[in-house]
């Protein structure tokens, strides 16, 4: 019942581990059967290996985190030779998610990435958190159009770009992925952000400014979901502060196919399982027969 | 697969103006330097942190936490017969080898100390460093040779840090405190030293990757791979 369709390809339901904030699954494997969610997006990696950044890379704001990890990842080939083998084990669908600081990077990690197992490749230009870490492919529509265009012809598997909120307007950026090739659309990343250290009057982060995720974005990535929905005629993985199945079938009545989840995953490591149970009783308890029936019904 | 288990309160005792023991019902025995997430609420503050167990008995878990901030603030407030949710044990703990062996702690960084002093065999002199008030002497007495004491005031034993204390001539060195304490031990000690780091981190399982600590290996996860590191892996700047 909780099954939905993307791009060909059936997940058992629309809950994906947001990219970032499950590793490569093997951390969550002590603490749920894996096989029970939709699929899982794999710790963004660029084609070099990064030790991200240095100083704090975590701050809790009122609800939600900022966060300056910067990309820390082994690399694809790292991915592929040391992760991709335990997670292509697991039954479920597996996204590698590839940022980039140039052109060339993008299009060496995706024809890479092309040989492999993994279901489908999710275009990071959105990472706020490394110079160039991507989105500066993220903010204007000809750049995410290029970047795109660009990695097209590299892979067959299907293209999803996850697009930044810091967008100059969401709807034209959905769209001109959507003219570039890509077959689906992950919207949102996190929020560029600033703390302050005011007794040390300096910026909490050494890079002054991180990505804010959490619950205080839920709102906003909630409406900029129904802005891409409504967009493009692709499929939509709505995220951005998911943290129960209520807040899930908000974003798939907003117009999403699927769902991530990220930040809450950091709070409760079940916390994926709770919400796919959610899904279900709810579909029960209102008499939906499949998640068709209420998907985008918000215009 | 277990998760956060909720867990009582037995008792949330102040021991200085900051300093709080707070004892839960919980009958794991976890290795000496392991470390739990503990929450005792529900959306703010929003995740949950990390304390290292203070001492246990396999019915009675005990943790040492400082009210810096909104959760150790908030947990001052909790009262025996409330429960809060507890994810662990978690992390690598302190390897246990022969004596002699120093225990040097600053601050709330003396909460593994305990329970690791319970644990090791053979002599255990324990060094313990403060800023003003002076606390746990008392509970360690039954677990070791020598206390030796400093605070920054002068208030109580040696006057300056607890560091200065320290003489590398026993057979492992044991750790914790703050990052600035771990990098001057580890300067002083040449013999076998175990250091405890600490980090702020959102999941404590090696998941979001904001407790990274550049080490020989390259980076690792201060939850995961730690928070007890062998001296020699580990990289300060």
């Amino acid at each position: 019942m909780t099954k939905v369709k993307i791009l060909d390809h059936e997940l058992k339901n629309p809950v994906i581990a947001a990219s970032g904030t499950f590793g490569f699954g093997r951390e969550y494997e002590k603490y749920m059967d894996l096989s029970k969610l939709g699929g899982i997006s794999s710790k963004g990696l660029t084609w070099e290996k990064r030790d991200g950044n240095p100083g704090l890379r975590i701050h809790e704001t009122a609800a939600g985190i900022m966060n300056s990890i910067g990309l820390q990842n082994p690399s694809v080939k790292g991915f592929i030779r040391d992760e991709l083998p335990f997670m292509e084990k697991l039954g479920t669908y597996i996204l590698a998610n590839i940022g980039g600081s140039t052109t060339e990077d993008y299009i060496r990690s995706v024809a890479e990435i092309d040989g492999t197992s993994v279901d489908a490749i999710e275009l990071n230009i959105s990472c706020p958190n490394v110079k160039e870490g991507g989105m500066a492919f993220g903010i204007r529509c000809q750049d995410a159009e290029s970047i795109v265009r660009a990695v097209r012809p590299f892979t067959t598997k299907p293209l999803i770009v996850k697009l930044s909120p810091n967008a100059e307007d969401i709807s034209s950026m959905a769209y001109s992925c959507a003219e570039a090739g890509a077959d689906g659309i992950s919207l949102v990343n996190t929020f560029n952000a600033l703390a302050i250290d005011i007794y040390n009057r300096k910026p909490v982060f050494n890079n002054v400014t991180a990505g804010l995720s959490g619950p205080c974005i839920k709102p906003i990535a909630l409406r900029m979901v129904r802005d891409a929905a409504m967009a493009v005629d692709l499929p939509i993985i709505g995220l951005g502060g998911i943290q129960t199945w209520q807040d899930a079938i908000e974003f798939i009545m907003a117009g999403a196919t699927a769902i991530q989840v990220g930040t809450a995953n950091f709070f409760n490591p079940q916390i994926m399982l709770d919400i796919i149970q959610g899904i279900e009783a709810f579909l029960v308890s209102e008499g939906i027969k499949n998640l068709e029936e209420i998907r985008g019904i918000i215009r | 697969m277990e998760g956060y288990r909720k867990v009582e309160i037995l008792s949330n005792e102040q021991l200085t103006s900051d300093m709080f023991l707070m004892k839960v019902a919980l009958k794991d025995l976890p290795e000496p330097g392991q470390f739990y997430m503990l929450r005792g609420w529900e959306g703010v503050p929003y995740l949950p942190r990390p304390f290292s167990v203070c001492d246990a008995d396999g019915e009675v878990m005990s943790f040492l936490y400082q009210k810096i901030g909104k959760g150790t603030a908030m947990m001052t407030t909790f009262k025996p017969g409330d429960h809060i949710h507890v994810l662990g044990p978690l992390g690598k703990g302190y390897p246990l080898h022969q004596g002699p062996s120093a225990l040097v702690g600053g601050g709330v960084g003396i909460a593994p100390l305990l329970y690791l002093a319970r644990k090791l065999e053979g002599p255990v002199d324990v060094f313990l460093g403060f800023r003003e008030e002076v606390f746990f002497l008392e509970e360690f007495k039954p677990f070791v040779r020598n206390i030796h004491v400093s605070t920054e005031n002068g208030s109580y034993g040696h006057k300056g840090f607890v560091t200065e204390l320290l003489t590398d001539d026993y057979n492992t060195t044991y750790a914790c405190g703050n990052m600035l304490m771990m990098k001057a031990v580890k300067e002083r000690i040449h013999s076998p030293l175990y250091l405890s780091l600490e980090a702020h981190m959102a999941c404590g399982i090696g998941a979001c990757l904001g407790c990274s600590h550049k080490t020989k290996h390259g980076q690792q996860c201060i939850c995961k791979d730690g928070p007890v590191f062998n001296s020699e892996e580990v990289l300060f700047d």
